[in-house]
């Protein structure tokens, strides 16, 4: 690699260093390979030239900056600059970029965010097209899985008719194939569960395809509880409702929040570890219906409590039906409801669900 | 042209109907084919040709008479729905039908436009007693009728006849209590639905001579005719609830229903006073069948699995006999 100051004709590299602004030279590993007197001083003294301009976990967010070809502001430590890339002419063909650097007394922490957000919600928006678009491919191929082994299922069936009733081979031959009959219908569910997730995502990103209707909450437990007692994973939970005398009635779309509780009951059910207690509440503050899940585990950490709700944000390995909270919070929202969480006094978390309340059926019918 | 064989002077010659399968992915194709070919029951034979491009598909419409047309939406050179159109100025009154593995929202502008009634959706799992019956209703639509088609070895079977707008809420309370015993969670979505069929269907039941409404929803009706009551048909079998709502006006259209279901999905409806029952009735429904014999009857037939049907990916079934 050419050092840049030989790449400078030679008027160009002494403005460069008496220039009244800072000017560095970074190559796309983040190396320092030359600045002016002025940046240097910007930079201060733990950085030098020929070793690495940023801490490492904060290069690359700079060198997208960088490389979107436009300025930016950018915080090193307290103070604020504006980078400026120059393009064109000295750094074509090299591997290295030349960047303005002007202290900007104008910037504010709150702005930088800002930038960096819009940054990171392309990102993720071409994530989530990414994702909308491999959700709908995968489709035909699930579909086709399916209907291969519902075939091979029913040529068993058949075969199994076949098998003559007194031979001292057939009792063996129909195990055999209810044996495989039974591997054959676990890849039709496991099929079917992958199908089933692939509408998920394609249902988060639909715009709003939400039928909101009346529903009472008490029935909606009724039919969580029914699905938790099915799953023997809950049975050493302890379970308190605490409901109103007369349900209230929702304004809701009944499966989608029957989903949310459920996955914030095997949230809850992880933070206990399978063995704690949940408190399921019914409250009526107008014009909403408060639904509160509490546990009494350790808690939501405090680091990540203000970010719970963001997309993508992962603190273990997904598992279960649901896309997360964050689209949990968007369904709520949609609902013209509102989703919060706060960490108990003492140890456990309380999630808050927000819904409209709606006139009991007969009198809208 | 989409004529079969002469008729079979021996009656015990079954009638073959030839079946158009069209999509590029082979699995598909391979498994329907044998499907029909193996496991399909009825009373006709079943020849099955297969194209996976359109151009193909066209190609053997040029040369071939075929009574049935089912083609995938997404193919490597057309779609689907152009497929159909060509489909049908080359061999007019071929019975059409979509399949596919997105869902029918995306699709319900170009159904209208097109004027395709029957759309099937790939699932995982795939239903083929469905596919067998969407087959079924397609070559003959005049046999669509009848709740008794869509159940298996029913287990209860009851009717209730309707004579004036009294009966209305009469109905639908015992449809309701139906759905009670049955602990189906889904009750107040099935009750809307329920009152919306059956209100249509009495107030489409009675005409005037010139075929228009006699009463306005609403409107307080004495007494139907015996032409005019309203049959509700409810039963159930192992998997499922079943419902037939049954006018004798005939008045409702295959492109009536489009256009409603379109308006709908696509908002246009967002300041309309009415016209929402039909989308309601396919969206909270696990399944719709509506069969049409012009002014004859008119036939909503839902279907509320008991368990385990994904309420996303809904097909569309509309049979219209002449």
């Amino acid at each position: 690699m050419t050092k840049p100051e030989s790449s400078f004709p030679g008027f160009i590299g002494n403005l460069l260093a008496s220039a009244p602004l800072g000017a560095v030279v970074i190559d796309l590993n983040g190396l320092l390979i030359w600045a002016n007197a002025l940046a240097m001083t910007f930079l201060g003294d733990s950085i030098e030239i020929g070793g690495i301009m940023l801490a490492s976990k904060d290069w690359p967010h700079f060198r997208d900056l960088v490389l979107a070809q436009k300025p930016f502001y950018y915080l090193l430590g307290e103070q604020g600059f504006m980078f400026s890339p120059m393009t064109s002419e000295l750094s074509q063909d090299q591997d290295w970029l030349l960047l303005w650097m002007i202290p900007s007394a104008a910037m504010t922490i709150d702005f930088v965010e800002m930038q960096t957000d819009l940054i990171r919600h392309r990102k993720l928006a071409n994530l989530g097209q990414m994702m909308t678009e491999m959700a709908h491919e995968m489709n035909n191929p699930l579909a086709s899985i399916s209907m291969d082994c519902q075939l091979a299922g029913m040529s068993l069936k058949k075969l199994k008719k076949q098998i003559p009733d007194e031979h001292s081979a057939s009792e063996p031959l129909r195990e055999t194939v209810d044996k495989v009959d039974k591997e054959i219908h676990k890849i039709i569910q496991s099929t079917a569960k992958a199908a089933h997730l692939c509408q998920e995502i394609l249902a988060y990103s639909k715009p709003n395809q939400m039928i909101l209707r009346p529903y009472q909450v008490n029935r909606m437990v009724k039919q969580i509880l029914n699905q938790l007692k099915q799953q023997s994973i809950f049975h050493q939970m302890t379970l308190c409702l605490e409901p109103l005398k007369t349900s209230s009635m929702i304004l809701c779309d009944p499966l989608k929040i029957e989903q949310i509780l459920y996955n914030l009951l095997k949230n809850a059910h992880e933070a206990t570890q399978g063995k704690g207690t949940v408190w399921i509440r019914e409250q009526v503050e107008p014009p909403f219906v408060l639904l509160e899940v509490e546990d009494n585990g350790p808690g939501i950490p405090a680091e990540i409590l203000d970010k719970i709700f963001s997309p993508f944000l992962t603190t273990k390995p997904r598992t279960g039906n649901g896309l997360g909270l964050s689209i949990s919070q968007q369904i709520i929202r949609e609902h013209g409801g509102s989703f919060s969480v706060y960490n108990k006094p003492d140890s456990g978390a309380c999630f808050q669900i927000r819904l409209p309340q709606a006139a009991p059926l007969k009198d809208s019918l | 042209m989409n004529s079969m064989l002469a008729e079979p002077m021996d009656s015990k010659i079954a009638k073959t109907y030839r079946l158009l399968m069209v999509d590029d992915d082979s699995t598909i194709r391979d498994n329907l084919k044998e499907y029909l070919l193996n496991y399909h029951q009825a009373d006709y034979q079943l020849e099955v040709e297969e194209a996976s491009t359109a151009d193909a598909a066209i190609e053997l419409l040029k040369e071939h008479p075929y009574d049935l047309i089912i083609t995938d939406i997404n193919l490597p050179d057309q779609d689907g729905f152009y497929i159909l159109q060509e489909a049908a100025h080359i061999q007019p009154g071929i019975k059409r039908a979509l399949i596919t593995a997105y869902d029918l929202d995306s699709y319900i502008e170009m159904a209208k436009t097109e004027k395709v009634y029957n759309i099937i959706v790939k699932t995982a799992p795939f239903n083929f007693p469905e596919f067998s019956a969407v087959v079924d209703n397609l070559l003959l639509p005049e046999q669509a009728f009848g709740l008794e088609k869509y159940l298996d070895n029913p287990s209860l079977f009851k009717q209730i006849e309707i004579h004036s707008s009294h009966g209305i809420m009469a109905a639908q309370a015992e449809l309701q209590q139906f759905f009670e015993s049955h602990q189906v969670p889904e009750i107040d979505a099935l009750a809307v639905v329920m009152v919306e069929a059956i209100t249509n269907a009495v107030y489409h039941s009675a005409k005037l001579p010139d075929g228009s409404l006699r009463y306005e929803k609403g409107e307080v009706i004495e007494a139907l005719t015996s032409e005019e009551t309203v049959s509700i048909t409810y039963g159930r079998d192992d998997e499922k609830l079943g419902v037939s709502i049954c006018d004798k006006g005939g008045t409702m259209t295959a492109d009536e229903i489009l256009f409603w279901l379109e308006r709908n999905i696509s908002g246009k409806s967002l300041m309309d006073t009415h016209g929402r029952g039909i989308y309601l009735i396919h969206r909270l429904t696990d399944r719709v069948i509506i069969n049409l014999a012009k002014n004859k009857r008119t036939e909503f037939i839902l279907l509320h699995y008991l368990e385990g049907t994904p309420h996303e990916n809904k097909p569309l079934y509309i049979n219209e006999t002449a």
